[in-house]
């Protein structure tokens, strides 16, 4: 342990981490020598078999002979007895001379390699060499002089020239969104190598250390001709990349892929990280509104975090709106702490804004930085849908409604957002839905199943539909319909009517529920609002299917739900189980009534404005709308470089969306839908906030035993250069042998003690040359 | 020159089926090319003049050295002798080897030796025998002198197949006991056998006085081993067969084989015996000078 103390006090931490299974390994290691033997051509060894030739021909040979008959065998069988072991044994090594020749012939053209690491030899073979690269945006962090990316690229730029022209290298990122690999084949071309290394950029993203590891392991498996493989690790070394706090799985995950990558190569991890730890981030930038009105201020809720050690004061935060700062003011930012902040903001122009906050700069600016998108809608568009025709004042179904979400007088035009359109329930088949931002339906007897399935589209493409029942609804034509399990709208089922609303004999009071739902938290602590003393006479009961989309806003003091809330698609619905009119209560009449409907409008709406903001690398997704289908759109990113959405034909036609999945740069992403008319839709997309905490993995996170000492590792690393520089081809050392044996058959030949003596002087000599190669 | 040799090489010897023509142009031709009788060494040779002194003989006096000179000086003759020679034929199976080069087997270019000189002994009046051996004595024709005697040594070494083992040694013991009277003893054979009971075999021929010369006849291929491939040897004389890489395995024998010839060679030395080495691609002359002019110089020493 002691052997690593060292380490985790220097400042400027390169390490070169050599994994071995275990520290008694390792320290063997050191002492002897690890031999490892290889071919680069090894396909050429089919060679060998050349080597069986002189043992076929001589085998061949001694089955063809000719006979006679001879008088002198007396002599001939002495002289066989006498000099047959040594006949044998000059044949023998001939034999064994002519097989050589081929043999070494045949290794020669295979190019083959030794390398002996420890004590006495390093390596003189080629390595398969794979580099890890760090892009996250982590990496951006500068230094003094530059960022640490480019000390990394520098650092995998001076192993790449340092290496000898038989290494094969194989390039990775870690980043999360782009391809991990850059260089998937192993290349022995260094310039090329080289270059890409060079074009390497960091990236805005979160980076993947466990994928990156197992890309890594992956490539090992490659080169199979090169015995010695190493993958070395150029990183910042962030906590949260090589050890997620979150997910103990994916810790564990990356710390198996290390030793899985260390039995089978060298693992070198190299440290490049921060000692100080110091960064600011806006970790989120947010609204409750996911519209704003013309000249309605907007809340903008800002978090910040300090990720170091000191408390920082007087840290100045702009806000931006379309480009021009409108606000700013200090803040003070405690130590490793989350700080909110927030901006109020009236949007003048009708369209979408592009809303940035900015901290003062630090060492990594790209998370100072957050944008978001804010539409501003000039009017919502409510369809209410009347199913009950009355002469009287007041007397449809939907009347109160309308009054309430438009209160219009004739001498004052009404000059709210909302503007409600009411149609009779014979004509909801035959109007435009998607031109609606909301559709309530009041108090309609039936449905069919077209009306259904037009509804339950308009809901999934985002439409907001809000289902207010009555005295005609036809609670079993409903529960088909409507509420039909697997195909309806809502998971629930109608039941009885309870109360009666001509003998009020029973007056129902709603349940707030702790005001819990965003939606009716504007009554919480407003009595005078009325939403309590909402007077009831009559409901349907329904019974809530179990689904974890849906959930209750209100309920009845009789604990049966009132208002339920569920989602479909990209849209939201609501049912109010009972009737929004004077006929089952007085909540028509009553103050709770207008702002509980503008609420709920404008909370059902939401779903058709889609979400604005991903992070980076997640994917956007962009609604289009009917007529928007046989457009060629197109995404500008924030470096104005365009991305043509051909597939809009090809998408999903029910939900009428486009998933955009190149978000690789933090900004504003503009979407011209190539129409003069129409106006761009704007997108933000933001880094991920995990990359701010630059807190480094420690030895507590990589198994102590892992890490060699500071002082051997460029000692390895001297080794490793000098590999390089002493790499000498046994190819030719074996063809000098062979001609040399060549020699040597000749001399067995002419006198067998001179071609003895040579053979044994060329094999000592072999041998001598080998052991002095590097 | 050249004309004459052509009689005594043995490819065109080998066309030469009967003996006896054959065994006439060896000798003949042998004696057109050195112009010289081979019958001078044998009998009635003029030796030396002695001056005359009281009791000699005077049938000896040279009349005509007197007539010149006047003083009597006595011719002086080589003693006249009467010999004998056997002709020991190896007629074992090894004998039978020709090798694909060689035009005669050792035993046919053997026979044809055996034959000259049978010719030559008893063109001469002197008496020559015939022994065929292997392991035992095959044939066995007394010596006699008459011309038709030559025709019966023809006559059975024509109708002698090669065959069976060499058992020299114990045949040499044999004819040693069974020649009595002191004689040239000519020995063809490749001497395939054990050697020490062939050395103690001829150590009796010696012992009984006999004269003996040996010519070893061997085939060239048997000398030269000149085979490239691998080669399955079959043993003549019941040998086992050998399966032999000829290439690495030629040094080993020919050491063998030349060690063999110099034990031979050097045993021949040591007994006082006459020998000679015969190539069955060596021209027949060769064989007869090395034989005759050693006997010349034995004899007249």
């Amino acid at each position: 342990m002691s052997l690593y103390l060292p380490f985790c006090h220097i400042v400027r931490r390169e390490l070169v981490l050599k994994i071995f299974p275990n520290f008694n390994c390792m320290f063997e290691f050191s002492f002897h020598p690890v031999l490892a033997f290889g071919f680069a051509s090894p396909w050429l060894l089919a060679g060998l078999l050349a080597a069986g030739i002189p043992i076929l021909i001589h085998l061949l040979h001694k089955r063809k002979f000719i006979e006679t008959e001879w008088a002198a065998m007396k002599f001939l069988l002495i002289a066989t007895k006498k000099y047959s072991r040594r006949v044998r044994f000059e044949q023998l090594l001939v034999l064994l001379v002519r097989c050589l020749i081929l043999l070494l012939l045949a290794i020669a053209f295979s190019r083959p390699y030794w390398s002996v690491q420890g004590a006495f030899f390093e390596s003189a073979a080629p390595v398969h060499r794979i580099l890890v690269i760090d892009t996250s945006f982590s990496m951006r962090w500068n230094g003094e002089e530059q960022s640490i990316f480019e000390e990394a690229r520098e650092l995998a730029r001076s192993q790449v020239s340092a290496s000898n022209p038989g290494d094969a290298f194989q390039l990775i990122q870690i980043s999360s969104a782009s391809s991990q690999a850059l260089i998937s084949r192993p290349s022995r071309q260094q310039a090329y190598v080289l270059d890409e290394i060079t074009r390497m950029q960091p990236t805005e993203e979160f980076g993947n250390a466990g994928q990156a590891l197992q890309t890594a392991l992956e490539f090992l498996g490659q080169a199979q001709e090169l015995a010695q493989k190493e993958v070395i690790v150029i990183s910042d070394f962030q906590a949260q990349s090589w050890s997620p706090l979150q997910t103990d799985q994916e810790s564990s995950r990356i710390r198996s892929l290390m030793e899985a990558i260390s039995k089978k190569s060298t693992l070198i991890l190299k440290d490049i990280g921060l000692a100080e730890e110091s960064n600011l981030a806006v970790i989120d930038f947010s609204s409750k509104s996911v519209f704003a009105t013309l000249n309605q201020p907007v809340q903008l809720g800002i978090t910040l975090h300090n990720f170091g050690s000191l408390n920082q004061e007087n840290i100045n935060l702009q806000l931006f709106v379309d480009g021009q700062l409108v606000n700013q003011k200090p803040v003070n930012l405690p130590a490793n702490a989350d700080t909110q902040a927030e901006f109020t903001h009236s949007f003048t122009r009708v369209g979408d804004h592009r809303l940035e906050v900015r901290l003062a700069e630090d060492r990594l600016p790209l998370d100072n930085r957050r944008w978001k998108i804010m539409p501003v809608k000039k009017e919502i568009n409510v369809l209410l849908v009347n199913g009950r025709q009355s002469g009287e004042a007041m007397g449809r179904a939907t009347d109160y409604l309308e009054l309430a979400l438009s209160p219009s007088l004739k001498e004052q035009p009404w000059q709210g957002i909302i503007k409600p359109h009411v149609i009779s329930e014979g004509e909801l088949a035959n109007t435009e839905l998607s031109l609606y931002d909301a559709v309530v339906i009041c108090d309609v007897a039936l449905f069919t199943e077209n009306e259904r399935d037009l509804l339950k589209g308009y809901v999934q493409r985002g439409g907001g539909l809000i289902i207010s029942l009555g005295a005609q609804v036809n609670a079993e034509n409903y529960n088909q319909t409507l509420f039909q399990p697997g195909a309806g709208l809502l998971p629930l089922k109608l039941r009885n009517r309870r109360g009666d609303a001509q003998q009020h004999t029973n007056v129902f009071e709603f349940d707030p529920l702790k005001y819990q739902h965003p939606v009716i938290e504007i009554f919480k602590g407003n009595p005078d609002a009325g939403l309590e003393t909402t007077h009831l006479y009559e409901y349907f009961q329904a019974e809530i299917l179990p689904d974890p989309n849906t959930r209750l806003i209100l309920n009845y003091d009789t604990n049966d739900p009132a208002i339920v809330e569920s989602s479909l698609g990209r849209g939201k619905l609501i049912l109010i189980t009972t009737s929004l009119d004077r006929h089952w209560g007085t909540w028509a009449i009553w103050p709770s009534f207008p702002p509980m409907m503008n609420e709920l409008v404008l909370y059902v709406s939401t779903g058709k404005w889609g979400k604005r903001e991903t992070l980076i690398g997640q994917p956007l997704e962009i609604m289009a709308l009917e007529n928007q289908l046989s457009l060629s759109p197109r995404m500008i990113a924030p470096d104005q470089e365009e991305f043509p959405l051909l597939s809009v034909l090809d998408t999903n036609t029910e939900t009428r969306t486009i998933t955009f999945n190149q978000t690789l740069q933090s900004g504003i992403y503009e979407l011209d839908w190539g129409t003069s008319a129409s106006e761009k839709t704007l997108y933000a997309v933001n880094v991920s906030p995990q990359e701010s905490d630059l807190k480094h993995v420690g030895p507590q996170q990589i198994p102590p035993q892992y890490f060699r000492s500071q002082s051997s590792a460029p000692s390895l690393l001297n080794d490793l250069s000098a590999d390089r520089n002493s790499h000498a081809g046994l190819s030719e050392n074996l063809l000098f042998t062979v001609l040399a044996l060549i020699v040597v058959e000749l001399l067995l030949l002419w006198r067998f003690s001179i071609g003895a003596l040579s053979f044994l002087a060329v094999m000592f000599l072999c041998c001598l040359s080998l052991f002095f190669q590097r | 020159m050249d004309d004459y040799r052509r009689y005594l090489d043995p490819q065109t010897l080998a066309k030469v089926q009967n003996l006896d023509l054959a065994a006439r142009q060896i000798v003949e031709g042998y004696v057109s090319g050195s112009h010289k009788s081979p019958f001078h060494g044998f009998s009635a040779e003029f030796a030396q003049h002695r001056e005359y002194a009281i009791g000699d003989d005077l049938r000896y006096v040279d009349w005509k050295v007197y007539a010149k000179s006047d003083r009597y000086y006595l011719k002086q003759y080589e003693a006249e002798t009467n010999f004998t020679c056997y002709l020991i034929l190896d007629c074992s199976e090894s004998m039978r080897y020709r090798s694909a080069d060689a035009a005669l087997s050792k035993w046919e270019y053997g026979r044809m030796v055996a034959a000259a000189l049978a010719y030559v002994v008893i063109k001469q009046q002197d008496a020559a025998g015939l022994c065929t051996v292997n392991d035992r004595v095959v044939d066995f024709l007394r010596p006699a002198s008459q011309p038709t005697h030559l025709k019966q040594i023809y006559y059975t070494m024509e109708h002698t197949t090669p065959a069976g083992e060499s058992g020299l040694g114990k045949v040499f013991h044999e004819l040693a006991e069974r020649i009595n009277r002191r004689s040239l003893i000519i020995i063809i054979s490749d001497l395939f056998d054990d050697l020490d009971s062939v050395m103690s075999g001829l150590k009796h021929f010696r012992h009984r006085k006999h004269d003996v010369s040996l010519l070893q006849v061997i085939d060239p291929a048997e000398q030269d081993f000149p085979f490239q491939e691998p080669v399955l040897f079959r043993g003549l004389e019941n040998q086992p067969e050998q399966m032999a890489e000829p290439r690495s395995l030629k040094k080993a024998y020919q050491a063998e084989f030349e060690q063999f010839l110099k034990t031979v060679q050097r045993g021949c030395r040591d007994l006082k015996m006459d020998y000679a080495l015969i190539r069955t691609d060596a021209f027949l002359d060769v064989a007869l000078s090395a034989f005759l002019s050693h006997r010349q110089t034995r004899v007249g020493s």
